[in-house]
């Protein structure tokens, strides 16, 4: 069966050797922001770079537990497996966030709800020029 | 872009190739994986993957998503870079 081109659901999420269950998101950016130059007479900016790009991910889970043991700062590549929809042979995107420095983790419950938890991920580039976010397909 | 790639023992070690799309979408992301599959020589059978990044304009590729295109101490250079074809190039680690 052809990879249906949709992804659905996220499986092997894991940092270090904490694997995360009870995954209900995973989010990746890849952390671009725009910095604009005015200068002179200008009104309006005239130039729009990116000058710096700071990928980020951030794992969400009802297993509050596993998240928040998380000690801030720790530092292990984070992957994770966003499944085909169809669950297709090749269709998986899998990706992984080198160098992910586990930042915060934020626990709640609101009332007549499952909890969760969502532990935030910032990156850094061993070498300045590789991009410490990948992808690949399984 | 469908070139021999040159018969080099043992397979590279990294590829590099220009992106045809910017930000890559979910096609142009699974056709450089494609893309760096062939010129990584993957055997789709074994276990290996290619590990893809999104490098602004060009993607590089290697087998493990840990790998750097440069000596973190030093910037230097980590591979040896051969042309394949028109914006693919393949690398091997130098020594």
């Amino acid at each position: 069966m052809a990879a249906s081109k949709i992804q659905a659901n996220w499986t092997t999420v894991s940092h270090n050797s904490v694997t995360f269950s009870k995954v209900t998101a995973v989010t990746f950016s890849q952390g671009g922001s725009i910095q604009e130059f005015a200068g002179d007479t200008d009104r309006y900016p005239t130039v729009m770079t990116t000058l710096m790009t700071k990928p980020t991910a951030s794992v969400t889970s009802a297993d509050i537990g596993t998240l928040m043991g998380v000690t801030p700062g720790t530092t292990a590549t984070l992957n994770a497996t966003h499944k085909d929809a169809k669950l297709a042979a090749a269709g998986d995107i899998v990706y992984a966030l080198a160098n992910a420095v586990a930042e915060n983790c934020s626990a709640n419950g609101p009332f007549g709800q499952y909890g969760s938890a969502t532990l935030n991920f910032r990156a850094y580039s061993s070498d300045g020029s590789t991009n410490p976010l990948s992808f690949t397909r399984a | 872009m469908d070139q021999p790639i040159p018969s080099h023992s043992p397979a590279p070690d990294a590829c590099r190739f220009r992106k045809d799309s910017n930000p890559p979408n979910d096609e142009a992301k699974e056709s450089a994986v494609e893309i760096a599959e062939r010129l990584l020589q993957i055997d789709l059978a074994s276990h290996d993957l290619a590990w893809v990044r999104d490098q602004m304009t060009y993607f590089f590729a290697t087998r493990s998503p840990e790998d750097t295109e440069f000596q973190p101490e030093t910037k230097a250079p980590r591979y040896r870079w051969e042309h394949v074809s028109e914006g693919e190039e393949v690398g091997w680690l130098a020594n």
